[in-house]
């Protein structure tokens, strides 16, 4: 006998409802190499930023340059592929290890 | 160095909102499929309902349980009732004096094999809507199994290169040709390395589905499927329009025409040889593929030719 | 406008009845695919359409499967939504059933019953209504003309009830009622508007409109889908006192009743009791009489309705007689008898065990006449007088 279990569903049927939050992974999680941006050589041209499969290019401090956001990054490369100028390297992950704030 | 100032891209200037879609959803990375999803997103508007079915897409356009990863309206339903199930919501918005676009969005297999009959049925009402169809040449949410619109000679788990057999033996069907022959409003190509050319398809999509239907196809590579580096999903996209492989071309009440000619098409060899599933390829396969790619090509310009 | 809307009397098919109370129930969108029996439903609708009778969309459908996908999709956008079908275009919307089923779509769908799959046979025959019974439709069977036509109306204030919200079939026997012309009385639209007009001040269901983040068809996942599933299954069960509950309003509304889930036929103080559904009703009426005449104390159960099953109604009717016979009009693989007798078996723990005889009959449009039911009657009287008897007989 199922005792006092809130419903999952308020609906009848299969509803879902994106009004409050969405659902989200925390992606940055996946990646073993993220792209560093080398803004010498970067000529802003937008390409990371239209290019990115999951546009996660935001704006860099500066205003002018691009940068990527690191919660949801996957580091595909995609955008170090695009970019025109050279301006993007994948790194490991490993090179940050720092920042992961263990030990 | 110069003062250097932030342009975006022309591209944005066809972006109607922001991401309707969560930062973090479940595409494999570099997937080239995500970034259409989310472009669609972005230049269609944020009123569109999506009609999606089981597909690389629906783990991320169908919610799970009450929630969602986007604020889009959408339908789920099953690979034979895309077109069919959309034909009934924009059927009724027109009756209740609703303004909607409908937008039907699956991969290849739907549209071209188990939910053909559907999509033609609708077009041939002229419905409408907007069906996109991104081709990743097979079902890759199922595990790269082939469908119709695997390419000749392609390896996929259903058509494996073997010592008895080596890889698909027939070509695709000409789907987007199939569907200008039914004679509907608008019908393109378009892919993800060129957004601009794609935006503005987008864009006349929706203009022309309040006169009927409307289908696109959209070239779109599968990372894992392919068995292509991670980051190169963009970069093949380019080699195919640049090979003639997927010419980028739209037809509409004027006529055909090719909305960016290449001028000087580059072997079909340079496109298969970024794709781990043409590895198996020799040269007489190749051939046989070129010359599918080569005519394919030569029935559009007398098509271009036809309409000028 | 060239119908008259006001209340009247015609000479109507089965079919011509069920357009004519699709229409009456002014559907925002019908799908349509012909199929023998059915065409002439959709055709008297398209007629309806193009006279100016009937405002909807009326989508020509490539395939079954389509229409049921219309029709579902377009109630779940806020419309009310109709189809017909027959056998093997039923068959062919299987996978879409279950989608419309399973969303609670309200969709009304009319089935003219006929042999399906298998042998390519076109004829009456109950078979394809016992092969979709498990997708989570009402299912709902008639004996006339008449029958068909306040049924489909009752069975859109019984789909878009707020406490239902599933699509519901009306059966009805190919050859036999589809193309039988009977003198039906038509009610007024404005008696069929007043009869649904309830429904709009109940709460409104959820529905699919542009700019809402609403999606419908989610995944539903583990716990959630469990959920559903339980969702349905209780509302299943509440379509049998609610349809009580409607066959009530009709009667006030129209001046017609069905006794809702079964009809009984003078069962009250019979010994034995002939269980069946359908077109051969009126036939077993006819029989029931004589055998009374006879000195046979035996009465009739018609099902009206067959999901969910009126477990309830039915024992209550078949409690305390002497022997049972369930006419059945398909067959039930693996249980080596009738469907409808296999499920009047399952109500053998609230009866006790009485002997239970099943018929087939009337398969592949071999009459089911009244020889047939006289000897069925003969058989049950046997049964309950302790005589050996056959549990499955096979007529002719």
């Amino acid at each position: 006998m199922v005792e006092e279990r809130g419903d999952l569903f308020e609906t009848e049927a299969s509803w879902s409802d994106a009004s409050g939050k969405m659902l989200c992974l925390h992606t940055g999680d996946w990646r073993t190499v993220r792209p560093v941006f080398d803004k010498a050589k970067c000529n802003a041209c937008g390409f990371c930023y239209i290019y990115c499969p999951i546009q996660c290019i935001v704006d860099d401090e500066d205003g002018i340059h691009y940068a990527a956001d690191l919660e949801y990054c996957k580091g595909c490369g995609v955008c170090a592929c695009e970019c025109p100028k050279g301006a993007i390297t994948m790194a490991p992950e490993g090179d940050y290890a720092d920042d992961c704030g263990i030990g | 160095m110069a003062e250097q100032r932030k342009r975006q891209p022309k591209v944005c200037d066809y972006y109607k909102n922001e991401d309707q879609f969560s930062p973090g959803v479940a595409f494999c990375a570099g997937c080239a499929l995500e970034l259409n999803l989310r472009f669609i997103s972005r230049v269609l508007g944020k009123d569109i309902i999506f009609v999606g079915t089981p597909s690389c897409s629906a783990p991320v356009l169908h919610g799970q349980n009450a929630a969602a990863w986007h604020r889009h309206g959408y339908y789920a339903c099953t690979m034979t009732g895309v077109a069919s199930s959309a034909s009934g919501l924009t059927r009724y918005y027109q009756k209740a004096g609703i303004d909607a676009t409908v937008v039907c969005h699956t991969g290849d297999g739907c549209a071209q094999d188990v939910g053909f009959q559907t999509l033609s049925g609708a077009a041939e009402r002229n419905e409408k809507m907007i069906y996109i169809t991104y081709d990743n040449e097979g079902y890759m949410n199922t595990g790269i199994q082939q469908s119709s619109a695997t390419p000749f000679g392609a390896s996929t788990s259903t058509t494996p290169s073997g010592s008895a057999s080596r890889g698909k033996t027939t070509g695709s069907k000409n789907m987007p040709l199939v569907m200008a022959m039914h004679d509907i409003p608008y019908v393109a190509t378009a892919t993800l390395s060129h957004l601009e050319d794609y935006a503005k398809k987008l864009v006349k999509a929706k203009e022309k589905a309040k006169e009927g239907f409307v289908y696109l196809h959209v070239f779109c590579p599968c990372v894992v499927g392919w068995r292509i580096p991670v980051d190169s999903s963009i970069q093949v996209c380019r080699a195919a329009v640049r090979t003639n492989y997927f010419p980028l071309w739209e037809v509409d009440e004027d006529g055909y025409r090719v909305t960016q000619p290449v001028k000087d098409p580059r072997p079909v060899g340079e496109l298969t040889g970024m794709l781990g599933k043409f590895k198996h390829l020799r040269d007489e396969e190749l051939a046989i593929l070129q010359g599918q790619v080569d005519h394919r090509f030569k029935v559009l310009q007398a098509l271009c030719a036809g309409s000028a | 406008m060239t119908v008259a809307l006001d209340r009247q009397r015609k000479v109507i098919t089965g079919n011509a009845a069920a357009a004519y109370a699709a229409m009456l129930c002014r559907p925002d969108v019908v799908a349509a695919y012909p199929i023998t029996p059915q065409s002439e439903v959709i055709e008297q609708l398209a007629k309806f359409h193009a006279d100016g009778d009937l405002d909807c969309e009326y989508v020509t459908v490539e395939g079954e499967n389509s229409a049921q996908n219309v029709v579902c999709a377009a109630t779940m956008a806020g419309g009310r939504a109709f189809t017909a079908t027959s056998s093997y275009g039923l068959v062919y919307m299987y996978d879409a059933m279950f989608n419309t089923a399973g969303y609670r779509a309200p969709v009304v769908m009319i089935n003219v019953n006929r042999e399906p799959p298998g042998i390519h046979a076109v004829c009456s025959g109950q078979q394809d209504m016992i092969s979709v019974r498990d997708t989570g439709w009402v299912q709902l069977i008639v004996e006339d003309c008449q029958e068909i036509l306040d049924t489909t109306i009752m069975a859109f204030r019984l789909a878009e009830d707020h406490d239902i919200q599933l699509p519901v079939i009306v059966n009805y026997d190919g050859y036999y009622l589809s193309f039988l012309a009977e003198s039906v009385e038509i009610p007024a639209i404005a008696e069929v508007d007043a009869y649904l007009e309830v429904l709009k001040s109940q709460p409104s269901r959820p529905r699919l409109i542009p700019g809402e983040p609403l999606g419908c068809g989610s995944h539903g996942i583990g716990m959630g889908y469990v959920e559903l599933r339980k969702k349905h299954m209780a509302a299943m069960e509440r379509v049998k006192p609610k349809l009580e509950e409607i066959d009530r309003e009709f009667v006030q509304a129209f001046g017609r009743s069905y006794g809702g889930q079964v009809e009984e036929y003078r069962t009250e103080d019979a010994d034995i009791v002939l269980v069946t559904s359908g077109s051969a009703v009126g036939t077993a009426r006819t029989v029931v009489d004589a055998k009374r005449d006879e000195g046979v104390k035996v009465g009739l159960v018609k099902l009206r309705l067959y999901r969910p099953f009126p477990v309830e109604r039915l024992s209550s009717a078949l409690a305390g007689k002497k022997a049972i016979g369930v006419l059945d009009r398909s067959i039930c693989f693996g249980w080596d008898c009738g469907p409808l007798y296999m499920e009047t078996l399952a109500v053998t723990p609230r009866i006790g065990v009485i002997p239970m005889l099943s018929f087939i009959d009337g398969l592949a449009n071999m009459d089911i006449t009244q020889e047939h039911i006289s000897r069925m009657i003969d058989d049950i009287h046997g049964a309950s007088r302790g005589l050996p008897y056959q549990e499955v007989t096979w007529l002719p």
